[in-house]
C-alpha cells in the first residue's frame, strides 16, 4: 500500500501529514506545517485576501512537491473554521484548484469533532474506563475553544466557545499592552460565566487537552512530564503577568506566533480546570491531520460514534425537557416502519439514523410554547450543533420534524424548498413515517407491542399490536396517513392484531 | 408531588382539555391543548336536555379525554361543565353517568359569574391591565361572559345567554341568513344590553377585551383579510369599522362562500356571524372604537386557578402590579438566563435611556420595550452560544408577554436580535418587516442596549454611576472610576458604539472620572 | 574569578592557533613544500582574519562600544593585543618564507631580483611584459580631475608617484591583473627563475607612463571589512540582494594595509588620509605582499621538485554495489580522507539511477564548482525524474558569488533551489533519498557529514560520514527538510538536535547527565573533538563537570576559550590540538555514560555562532560498531604525539616526541596505515569473489 496524506487548512496554520499504514497502525513519513494565520483575516472579515490567498498556494504548493516526493496518491485536503465561514469561499476553493491541482473540501464543525473523537478513542489508552470516571476534552484552539465533557461513554456536553488565543487578540487589539491582561481575564471570566449558566454541574476526573499551545505549554511548565499540573500552570500565569510579549519570546524561545497567544490560553485553560474540577491537564497529540488518516486508513470502528450522538441527542431532548419514553417509543417506531417499509421507500440507512434523530426530537419545541409547537423545534433542532451531524443533516432533521403534524410539505415553505430536490423527497419520506410512528403513540403510554407490515399490491398493512387500548392511536392513525400515501402513492391501512 | 395538571373545560360548542406541567412552582408549561367540537349547545338550548346523540358524544370525548390524561399520567384533574350543562334539566343524570362511564369524576358545573372568574384569571396573567380597567367580553357557544375590573379585583360580572351558538341556533337559522332573522337579533341584543347597561355604567373602564374562540377567529379573519397576516397572534387589536364591515360580508355570504374567507374556521363557519355581532353591539353600547382580542381565556384561567387551588400561587399573582416583570423573569429563568446580568444590563439601559430621552427624542412609552429586551436580550444562549442574539430575537417572538400586543413584541424581538453583531440589513427579514416607525425605535433602544450590555461585558458590574454628556459629535459617558479599571469597558463601549453612531451620528466614548 | 581567568580571549586563541599553523611551517620535519603551503595557510588565514574579525572588531571600536567580551577583553585591547601578537609571527613568517626560499633554490629554481638578473633574461622578461602583462594593465592617474580610484579588497596594486618634469607629482595606481598569475617561472639558460609578476611590472613602469617621471612606487595590498550582513528580513528575493551586497561587498572599511617597502612620509600622508587608515593598520612586510600565491607555488613546483611534499593520499574505497540494500541491514561510518568520498557520491548516483527512488534532497554548503560530481549526479537525477531539492547556501562566506552562479544553474536545470531559513546560515550536510520499495512502502536513506559535498576538501579535511536508513532519523530528517524549505515549525525531534539553540541544549543536557552519572556510578567521562570551543555556557559546563570529577578530554584543533588544567576550575580538564596535514575538521562527541556509551556527530563547533545563528545538526551513532569507530578516531588524536600540543592553562605546547620510533604515533599516518592494511583485506575478498562457481544462462545454448 502506498502512501497516504492528510492536508488541513487550520486557522493557525496549514498542515500536513504523510503516513504509511502498517499493519495496523499508521507509520508517520512526514509531518508540516506551516504557520499562517488564515483565521485572523476571517474571524473578522470573513473573507481571504489575494496576499492570503497566495501564501496559501505557495505553502500548498510545497506540499503537492511532498505528495509526488512519497509518490502519494491518495490525499484528502480539508479546511476547516477558517475558510467554513468565508464569503469568497468558491473563489478561493477554485483559485487554489486551478493553481495547485489541490481540491480542498470543507469540513463541518460537526464532521471535524467527530474525526477528532474518534481519534482521541484510538489514542488514549484505556478509553473506556476514562470517559466512565468521567472526561473533559478541550482544545484551546486560535479562534474558539473547543470543550466536550463525557461521562459513561456518553457526550453530555459540547461547546465551542469563541476565546481562542488569537480572537482574543484580535478582540482586545486596541487594549494597550499594559491593560491587555486584566481586560482578557475579564472577557474570558465572563464568557466562562455565561457557559456555567449553561451547562450541566458534573465534574470530570480527567481533563485532556490537545493542540500545539497546550504543546508548548507542557514544555515550558513540565518539560519532563506528560500533564501539566494546575498549581504549575496557576505560577506560571503569574509569571506571564509579570512578562511582555518579547520577553516570554525571548525566556522561553518561542515563536512570536506563539508567544502573543500564551498568556490568554493559559487563561483560559485555568479556567477550564477549575470548571471541571480538574487538577491537572493531560495533554494528547491528536493531530486533526492524523484523526483523518486514520480514518483514510480505515483505523476508525465504524458505528461507535453513533452510539455518542445518540447520547448526546438524547440529553438535548432532556434539556428542552421533553416527553422521554414518548420520545424513544416514537423513535423506535419510526425505525421499525423504516426497516420493514425498506423495499418501498429506498432509503440509506442514514437516513434511518436522521429519522431515528427527527423522531426523538420532534416534540422539543413545545418547549418554547406548545401551540405551533412542529415549527419550534424546527427552530430548536435546526440550531443544534452536535459532533457527527453535518449542517445538512441537522437540517433534514429539522425538517422532517416540523412535518410531524399539521400542514403537508408545501412549496412556499421556505425550509422545505431550500432544501433541494433529493433533499425534500428524503423529508417527505420521512415525514410520512415519522407521522405514522407519532400516531401510533398518540398517546404517550407506549401502548403498541409490536408492528408488522405487509406491502400488498394496492395497500400497506399496518398489523399493531396493542398492550391494551390503542382507540386513540386508531384515530389519529387515520387523520396522520395522508401524507404517507401523498408520498408513497400507496394507502396505509392500520389493522389491530388481537393480542 | 403534583406535576402534571389536567383541566377540562365542557363548553356548549367544545369540550377543551388542557394538560400542563409544572416548572419548580414558578410556572408551568403546557403540554397538551386538546379541542372536539360537540356541540352540545343545540340540542340542550333547543329542547333543554341532553339527547342521546349530545350524550354519546360526550361520553366519546371524555372518554379519550381520560385516556389522554391517564396516558400523560395526570396528578390532578378539575373539569367543569358551563352553559350547556347549567341549562339542561338532565344535567345531574347526564353528569353522573359520564362519571360513571368514562371514570371521571367530581364534574363541576360552574355558574355563569365563576365562568366570568375565571376568564378574568386568564386574561390577566395573560395580559398587563396595569392601571387599566377592561370589559371583557367572552363569547362562549351558550353563554357570553361580561367582566369589568382591573387586576386587583373584578367590580362587575355578568353572565348573558348570548352564546354563539345558541344565538343562531335561535336567531340565524337561515343559509344565507335573511335580513329579517338579523334584524331580530339585532333586537335581542339591543334588549338585552339595554337590561345591563345601567348596572355596566357604573364601571367605567378603558378598553374591551374579547375572548373565546369565536371572536378569536373573527378578528383572525379580518387580520388576514387585511394584511394576509397568518400569524397565530395571542391578540390583536380590531376596529369597530372593521367588524362592522365583516359582519355585512359573511351575513351576505352563504356557508359555502363564507369557507373562502381566509382564516375562518371551518367548524365555525355557522356562529361566526353571531359572535361577530355580539361584539359589534358591545363597542355601540359602550361607545368604543375598537377591542382587543385575546386568544387566552377560560380554560387559561380555569388552570391557573386549579393550580392556585393547589396551593400554587405564581409569583406574578402576590404582585399584580409586577405581572409583567413577572412573566419577564418566568421566561429569563426557562431559559437560565444570568439574573445577574439581565438585571443589569436593564438598569444601565433604562439610566442611558432616562439621560437620552430628551436629547434623542425617546418616547415614554419605549421604557417598557427597552426593559424588556434587555432584560431578555441573552437567552438565546440557551440554544446555542452562536448567533444567540438570533436565537433571542426568536424565543421573544414565540413568548407569552404579558403588556405588550403583537407589534410592541416584535420591537422588543428586534432590538434583543441587534443587542450584538450586524447592525440592520436589507436582509433581515424580521426588521425589514416592521414600519419605519418601528424600524426607528429599534434602532434607538437597540443601540442604547449595545452601549449597555458594553458596558457589563464583564458581567461583573464594574459600572455604577455615570453621566452622559454630548460634546459636538461624541457622546460621552462618564463613569465614577478610575480609567485604569474601565479600558474593557472603554474598548467595549468603543466597539459596540458603533449603532449609535450610524444611528445618531456621534462616537461613542466612555470615560473615567478618578 | 573575573573573566579573564575564566576564558581565553577567542581572537587571541585563534592567534596561537594560527601560530601552530606556523609552526608547521618552520618545522623542519615537514617536506619542503608542506612547509611552503602551511605559510600560504597562514597568510589566507590571516587574511580572514583581518577581513571578519578584526574588521568586527573595528566597527565595534568607531560605534565606541566599549564593552567587554566574555573573556573581559575591550574592543579596543583585542586589537591592541592582536598587533601586538602579530608583528612578531609575521617576522617569522616571513623569515619562514626566506628560509623555504632558500631551501628550493637548492633545488635549481632561483629567487632573484631583476637588478640581479643579466641584460638578456632581462629582455626576455620584457617581451613577455609587452606581450602578456602590457595589455592587461589599466594604469589609472590620480589627480585633482581623476579622484583616487577605488581599491578593491586584497587586490594587489602598485602606487606610483610621477610627474611630467617639473609639474606637480601626482599618483597614479596600477593595479596588478588578478587574470594573470603571480609569479613566473622562468627558464633561462639551463636555470630555473622565480619573478612575482609585480617586480616585472615595476621594472617596466616607464611603458605605462610615457613622459613622466616615476618618482617612487609601492606594491600594496588593501584589505577591507567583508563580514556581510544582509538584511534579510526585508529582502523579497535573497539571491538578488546577495548579488547586489556583493557588489558592495568590496567597498567595505579598510582594516590593514600591506606594503613591503617604507613608503615616503609625504606620499604615507596622503595614502593614509586618501583611505582613512591609521598607523596601526599598516604592516610593512619583509617580503612580498600577500604570501597566499605559495598554494599555487606549491601546485607548480611539486612536480619540479620530488619528494619536496607529502606522498598522495590514495583513500581507501568503500565500494557498496547496492547501497539501499545494504543500508537497509546496516549503517555505515566513513572516515574521510581515509576513506573515500567517492562512496557517497556511488550513494547519490545510485539514487540518481535508481528507478524506485523518488526524491532527492541535499544542503550544498561549499561545493567545488561546475565539476562537481555530486551536481553531476543530482542534474541526472532530473533527468530520470526524480525530485531533487536543494539547500544552496548562499551565505557561505566568500563563497557567495559562486553559490549564487550555481544556485541559478541547479534551477533552470529543475532543480528545486532553497535558499535556507531567514536570518541563519545553513550549515548542516546531510543527504536525504527517498524511495519507494518494493513492497510499496516508503524507505528513506540519509547520509549526515560534518564536511561539506566537495570532492576537493573532503580530499583534504578530515571529516565522518554516517550513512543510514533508520526510520526516526528519517522521520526528523524529513521534518527538518521542510524546516529548511520553508517555515514549517520545529517538530519534537526524535533523534537529532538542532541549532540554533538545541545542540547547545542537548550538550547541555548531556554534559548535566554525565555529571550525575559520575556522582552515582564513578568514571565520567566526556571526550570531544571539534575545530573550536567558544560558546562560554558550554565552558563553563564544562568546567562545572570538571569539578565534579568528569574526566574530560577536549580535541580542538583551533580556538579553544577554555583554560586547560587550572587548579580549582578545570583540573580534569585536558585539551590537545594537532596541526596536521590534513585539516582536522570532525566533530564527534562521546558521552561515557556510566558504560551506556553515547556517540553524536555534528555539523557544529561550540561556538555561539554554530550554536545560535546557525542550522546545524547533531546526529546520535547508535550501532555499536559504528560507535567503536567513532570512539577509535578520538582515542587516535589523543594518542598522537607527533603533532599533537597540549594546552595547560592558556598556553600550548608540543608533545615531546618519543625518540624509540616504535613508540611514535602520528594519528593521521596510523589512519592511513590501517586503511592500507583494510586494503589487504579487501584484496581478499574480492579474490574470494573470484571463486564463486559461474552459471552460464541456459539460453545461451
Amino acid at each position: 500500500m502506498s502512501a497516504i496524506a492528510a492536508i488541513d487548512l487550520g486557522a493557525n496554520s496549514i498542515r500536513m501529514t504523510i503516513a504509511e499504514k502498517k499493519e495496523d497502525k499508521l507509520k508517520i513519513l512526514d509531518k508540516m506545517e506551516y504557520p499562517l494565520r488564515l483565521g485572523k483575516e476571517t474571524f473578522l472579515k470573513r473573507y481571504i485576501s489575494p496576499e492570503a490567498l497566495k501564501e496559501t498556494i505557495n505553502i500548498l504548493k510545497v506540499f503537492r512537491r511532498k505528495l509526488v516526493e512519497y509518490a502519494v496518491k491518495r490525499y484528502r485536503a480539508v479546511a476547516t473554521s477558517a475558510i467554513r465561514a468565508i464569503d469568497n469561499q468558491d473563489f478561493f476553493l477554485e483559485q487554489v484548484r486551478l493553481k495547485t491541482g489541490i481540491n480542498i473540501e470543507i469540513i463541518e464543525k460537526s464532521e471535524e469533532e467527530r474525526l477528532v473523537y474518534l481519534g482521541l478513542a484510538l489514542e488514549i489508552k484505556d478509553f473506556k474506563d476514562i470517559v466512565d470516571q468521567g472526561v473533559t476534552f478541550a482544545k484551546v484552539g486560535s479562534g474558539n475553544v473547543e470543550f466536550s465533557m463525557l461521562k459513561t461513554n456518553e457526550v453530555f456536553f459540547s461547546r465551542s466557545i469563541p476565546i481562542g488565543g488569537l480572537r482574543l487578540r484580535e478582540n482586545l487589539k486596541k487594549v494597550s499592552e499594559e491593560h491587555f491582561k486584566d481586560a482578557m481575564e475579564k472577557y474570558v471570566h465572563s464568557d466562562i460565566k455565561m457557559l456555567k449558566q449553561s451547562m450541566p454541574k458534573i465534574k470530570t476526573k480527567n481533563f485532556f487537552a490537545s493542540g500545539s499551545l497546550v504543546k508548548v505549554l507542557r514544555q515550558i511548565i513540565s518539560p519532563s512530564g506528560k500533564a501539566i499540573p494546575r498549581k504549575k500552570l496557576e505560577q506560571f500565569y503569574k509569571e506571564l503577568k509579570t512578562m511582555t510579549i518579547g520577553q516570554l519570546a525571548e525566556k522561553y524561545d518561542l515563536a512570536n506566533e506563539y508567544a502573543d497567544l500564551l498568556l490568554p490560553t493559559t487563561e483560559v485553560y485555568i479556567n477550564f480546570l477549575e470548571l471541571t474540577g480538574c487538577d491537572k491537564i493531560e495533554c494528547i497529540n491528536v493531530s486533526f491531520t492524523g484523526c483523518i488518516l486514520n480514518q483514510m486508513a480505515g483505523f476508525f470502528k465504524s458505528g461507535f460514534m453513533t452510539k455518542q450522538i445518540w447520547k448526546s441527542a438524547i440529553s438535548i431532548g432532556d434539556k428542552y425537557h421533553f416527553d422521554k419514553p414518548h420520545a424513544l417509543r416514537v423513535s423506535e417506531l419510526s425505525v421499525k416502519i423504516f426497516d420493514q417499509l425498506k423495499p418501498i421507500h429506498n432509503l440509506s440507512i442514514k437516513h434511518r439514523y436522521l429519522l431515528k434523530l427527527a423522531a426523538l426530537w420532534h416534540d422539543i419545541g413545545i418547549f418554547i410554547k406548545n401551540s405551533e409547537h412542529h415549527k419550534h423545534s424546527y427552530y430548536l433542532i435546526s440550531n443544534i450543533e452536535m459532533p457527527g451531524l453535518s449542517s445538512q443533516d441537522v437540517q433534514i432533521i429539522a425538517t422532517v420534524a416540523r412535518y410531524h403534524r399539521r400542514s403537508m410539505p408545501k412549496k412556499y415553505h421556505l425550509e422545505y424548498t431550500s432544501l433541494g430536490n433529493k433533499a425534500r423527497v428524503v423529508v417527505s419520506k420521512l415525514a410520512a413515517i415519522l407521522r405514522l410512528a407519532d400516531a401510533l403513540d398518540r398517546s404517550h403510554k407506549q401502548l403498541v407491542q409490536d408492528i408488522n407490515i405487509d406491502i400488498e399490491d394496492n395497500e400497506i398493512i399496518i398489523n399493531v399490536k396493542f398492550n391494551e387500548g390503542g382507540w386513540l392511536e386508531k384515530i389519529h392513525f387515520d387523520k396522520k396517513k395522508n401524507l404517507f400515501s401523498r408520498v408513497f402513492g400507496i394507502n396505509i391501512e392500520l389493522i389491530e392484531r388481537l393480542k | 408531588m403534583i406535576k402534571r395538571v389536567a383541566v377540562v373545560d365542557i363548553g356548549s360548542n367544545s369540550v377543551r382539555l388542557l394538560i400542563s406541567e409544572l416548572i419548580e412552582k414558578k410556572n408551568y408549561k403546557i403540554l397538551i391543548d386538546e379541542k372536539d367540537t360537540i356541540r352540545l349547545g343545540r340540542e340542550v338550548f333547543e329542547k333543554g336536555v341532553f339527547g342521546s346523540s349530545s350524550i354519546r358524544r360526550i361520553k366519546r370525548t371524555l372518554e379519550k379525554f381520560k385516556k389522554i390524561m391517564d396516558d400523560y399520567e395526570v396528578d390532578h384533574v378539575r373539569v367543569v361543565a358551563t352553559a350547556a350543562f347549567r341549562e339542561a334539566a338532565n344535567a345531574v343524570e347526564v353528569k353522573n353517568f359520564i362519571s360513571k362511564e368514562t371514570g371521571i369524576k367530581n364534574i363541576e358545573i360552574i355558574s355563569g359569574k365563576e365562568e366570568g372568574r375565571l376568564i378574568f384569571l386568564g386574561v390577566i396573567s395573560n395580559f398587563d391591565l396595569k392601571d387599566k380597567q377592561a370589559l371583557i367580553v367572552d363569547i362562549g357557544g351558550g353563554s357570553c361572559e361580561l367582566v369589568i375590573g382591573d387586576t386587583d379585583k373584578i367590580s362587575y360580572n355578568e353572565s348573558l345567554n348570548l352564546g354563539g351558538t345558541r344565538l343562531t341556533k335561535f336567531f340565524l337559522k337561515s343559509n344565507p341568513v335573511k335580513s329579517y332573522e338579523l334584524e331580530m337579533l339585532e333586537n335581542h341584543l339591543d334588549s338585552v344590553f339595554k337590561r345591563i347597561k345601567l348596572a355596566a355604567k357604573k364601571h367605567d373602564f378603558d378598553m374591551i377585551i374579547g375572548t373565546g374562540g369565536s371572536l378569536n377567529n373573527f378578528t383572525k379573519i379580518i387580520h388576514a383579510l387585511d394584511k394576509s397576516n397568518g400569524k397565530n397572534d395571542m391578540f390583536r387589536e380590531v376596529e369597530l369599522n372593521d367588524v362592522e364591515k365583516l359582519c355585512e360580508d359573511i351575513a351576505s355570504k352563504t356557508f359555502r362562500q363564507r369557507l373562502k374567507l381566509p382564516g375562518l374556521d371551518k367548524k365555525r363557519v355557522d356562529i361566526i356571524l353571531a359572535a361577530g355581532l355580539v361584539i359589534k353591539k358591545v363597542m355601540k353600547f359602550y361607545g368604543k372604537n375598537a377591542f382587543t382580542s385575546l386568544s387566552k381565556g377560560l380554560k387559561d384561567g380555569l388552570m391557573i386557578d386549579t393550580i392556585n387551588r393547589l396551593g400554587i400561587i405564581f409569583p406574578y399573582q402576590h404582585d399584580s402590579e409586577l405581572l409583567k416583570e413577572h412573566r419577564i423573569w418566568e421566561i429569563g429563568h426557562r431559559y437560565n438566563f444570568e439574573e445577574k446580568h439581565a438585571e443589569n444590563v436593564t438598569e444601565l439601559s433604562i439610566r442611558l435611556f432616562e439621560q437620552l430621552k430628551d436629547d434623542f427624542g425617546f418616547d415614554e412609552r419605549w421604557h417598557e420595550y427597552l426593559m424588556a429586551a434587555a432584560m431578555l436580550h441573552d437567552i438565546g444562549y440557551y440554544i446555542s452560544h452562536s448567533a444567540h442574539h438570533k436565537h433571542s430575537q426568536y424565543l421573544i417572538e414565540n413568548s407569552d408577554l404579558i403588556g405588550y400586543d403583537e407589534r410592541e413584541k416584535d420591537i422588543i424581538a428586534q432590538i434583543a436580535r441587534y443587542h450584538r453583531k450586524s447592525l440592520p440589513k436589507k436582509t433581515h427579514q424580521g426588521y425589514q418587516n416592521l414600519n419605519n416607525g418601528d424600524k426607528e425605535i429599534v434602532n434607538k433602544l437597540a443601540s442604547v442596549l449595545r452601549i449597555a450590555d458594553a458596558m457589563d461585558r464583564s458581567h461583573l458590574e464594574t459600572i455604577h454611576d455615570f453621566r452622559v454628556s454630548i460634546k459636538d459629535n461624541e457622546l460621552i459617558i462618564k463613569v465614577n472610576a478610575p480609567e485604569s479599571d474601565l479600558f474593557f469597558e472603554i474598548e467595549g463601549v468603543s466597539k459596540k458604539g458603533d449603532m449609535f453612531t450610524w444611528v445618531f451620528d456621534k462616537k461613542v466614548v466612555l470615560k473615567g472620572i478618578k | 574569578m573575573n573573566k579573564k581567568e575564566i576564558f581565553e580571549n577567542r581572537q587571541l586563541s585563534w592567534l596561537a592557533f594560527n601560530e601552530r599553523v606556523l609552526e608547521e611551517a618552520e618545522d623542519k620535519k615537514n617536506p619542503l613544500l608542506e612547509r611552503l603551503k602551511f605559510l600560504a595557510i597562514f597568510s589566507s588565514n590571516l587574511d580572514e582574519f583581518f577581513m571578519i574579525r578584526v574588521a568586527n572588531l573595528r566597527i565595534l571600536i568607531e560605534e565606541g562600544i566599549e564593552e567587554a567580551d566574555n573573556s573581559g577583553y575591550t574592543p579596543k585591547e583585542q586589537v591592541e593585543r592582536i598587533t601586538d601578537n602579530l608583528s612578531g609571527l609575521i617576522s617569522r613568517q616571513y623569515a619562514g618564507w626566506d628560509k623555504v626560499c632558500s631551501e628550493i633554490e637548492q633545488h635549481g629554481i632561483y629567487f632573484k631580483s631583476l637588478s640581479e638578473i643579466n641584460q638578456d633574461l632581462k629582455d626576455h622578461l620584457g617581451k613577455l611584459f609587452d606581450q602578456e602583462i602590457f595589455p592587461a594593465i589599466t594604469p589609472m592617474a590620480v589627480d585633482p580631475t581623476h579622484p583616487f580610484p577605488f581599491i578593491y579588497t586584497n587586490t594587489l596594486n602598485i602606487l606610483c608617484a610621477i610627474d611630467q618634469g617639473g609639474d606637480e607629482e601626482h599618483f597614479a595606481i596600477v593595479p596588478v591583473p588578478g587574470i594573470l598569475p603571480r609569479f613566473y617561472i622562468i627558464e633561462w639558460q639551463g636555470e630555473k627563475y622565480f619573478f612575482l609578476i609585480e617586480e616585472i611590472i615595476i621594472e617596466f613602469l616607464a611603458k605605462l607612463f610615457p613622459g613622466h617621471n616615476i618618482n617612487d612606487q609601492y606594491p600594496f595590498r588593501i584589505t577591507r571589512n567583508a563580514d556581510l550582513e544582509v538584511d534579510e528580513e526585508g529582502a523579497s528575493d535573497l539571491l538578488k540582494e546577495l548579488e547586489d551586497r556583493l557588489k558592495e561587498r568590496r567597498k567595505g572599511s579598510p582594516v590593514r594595509l600591506e606594503i613591503n617597502r617604507k613608503f615616503q612620509d609625504r606620499h604615507l600622508e596622503k595614502f593614509k588620509e586618501e583611505f582613512e587608515i591609521t598607523d596601526d593598520m599598516i604592516f610593512n612586510v619583509d617580503g612580498p605582499v600577500d604570501l597566499t600565491f605559495g598554494f599555487a607555488l606549491f601546485g607548480e613546483l611539486a612536480g619540479i621538485i620530488p619528494g619536496a611534499s607529502d606522498p598522495e593520499h590514495t583513500p581507501y574505497y568503500y565500494k557498496i554495489d547496492d547501497v539501499f540494500s545494504l543500508l537497509k541491514r546496516q549503517d555505515v561510518f566513513l572516515h574521510h580522507p581515509y576513506d573515500s568520498f567517492q562512496t557517497v557520491i556511488d550513494m547519490l548516483e545510485q539514487a540518481a539511477n535508481d528507478p524506485n527512488v523518488l526524491a532527492i534532497k541535499m544542503t550544498l554548503y561549499r561545493t567545488t564548482g561546475d565539476k562537481s560530481k555530486v551536481v553531476k549526479q543530482l542534474l541526472k537525477a532530473i533527468e530520470n525524474g526524480k525530485q531533487v531539492t536543494t539547500l544552496v547556501e548562499l551565505k557561505a562566506r566568500f563563497d557567495e558569488e559562486r553559490n549564487i552562479e550555481w544556485a541559478k544553474k541547479l534551477e533552470e536545470n529543475g532543480i528545486h533551489v532553497v535558499y535556507g531559513v531567514k536570518g541563519l546560515k545553513t550549515h548542516s550536510k546531510v543527504l536525504l533519498i527517498v524511495r519507494r520499495e518494493e513492497d510499496g512502502t516508503i524507505k528513506r536513506y540519509m547520509q549526515f557529514g560534518t564536511g561539506n559535498y566537495n570532492e576537493k576538501t573532503a580530499g583534504l579535511y578530515t571529516d565522518v560520514s554516517l550513512m543510514t536508513s533508520d526510520d526516526d532519523l528519517a522521520f526528523d530528517i524529513s521534518a527538518f527538510f521542510n524546516y529548511l524549505t520553508g517555515y514549517s515549525i520545529l517538530p519534537d525531534w526524535r533523534k537529532i538536535a538542532v541549532s540554533p539553540n538545541g545542540i547547545r541544549d542537548k550538550l547541555l543536557q548531556l554534559i548535566d547527565n554525565e555529571i550525575q552519572v559520575h556522582s552515582k556510578a564513578g568514571r565520567g567521562e566526556i571526550m570531544a573533538k571539534m575545530n573550536a570551543l567558544v560558546e562560554p555556557g558550554l565552558i563553563e559546563k564544562l568546567y562545572e563537570a570538571s569539578k565534579a570529577g568528569v574526566k574530560i578530554t577536549l580535541i580542538i584543533r583551533g580556538i579553544c576559550c577554555l583554560r586547560a588544567g587550572v587548579k580549582g576550575l578545570s583540573e580534569n580538564i585536558r585539551v590537545v590540538s594537532i596541526v596536521g596535514s590534513f585539516l582536522e575538521h570532525s566533530r564527534i562527541f562521546y558521552f561515557r555514560n556510566a558504560g551506556d556509551e553515547m556517540v553524536y556527530m555534528s555539523s557544529a563547533d561550540w561556538m555561539p555562532r554554530n550554536l545560535f545563528k546557525r542550522v546545524e545538526l547533531m546526529i546520535p551513532i547508535e550501532k555499536d560498531d559504528l560507535k567503536k569507530q567513532a570512539i577509535n578516531i578520538l582515542k587516535y588524536n589523543v594518542d598522537d604525539n607527533v603533532k599533537a600540543r597540549k594546552l595547560l592553562d592558556k598556553k600550548y605546547t608540543h608533545v615531546e616526541t618519543p625518540k624509540s620510533k616504535k613508540k611514535i604515533f602520528n594519528a593521521q599516518d596510523a589512519f592511513i596505515k590501517d586503511r592500507k592494511k583494510m586494503d589487504k583485506k579487501q584484496e581478499l575478498v574480492s579474490k574470494s569473489h573470484l571463486l564463486e562457481p559461474m552459471t552460464q544462462p541456459e539460453a545461451e545454448f
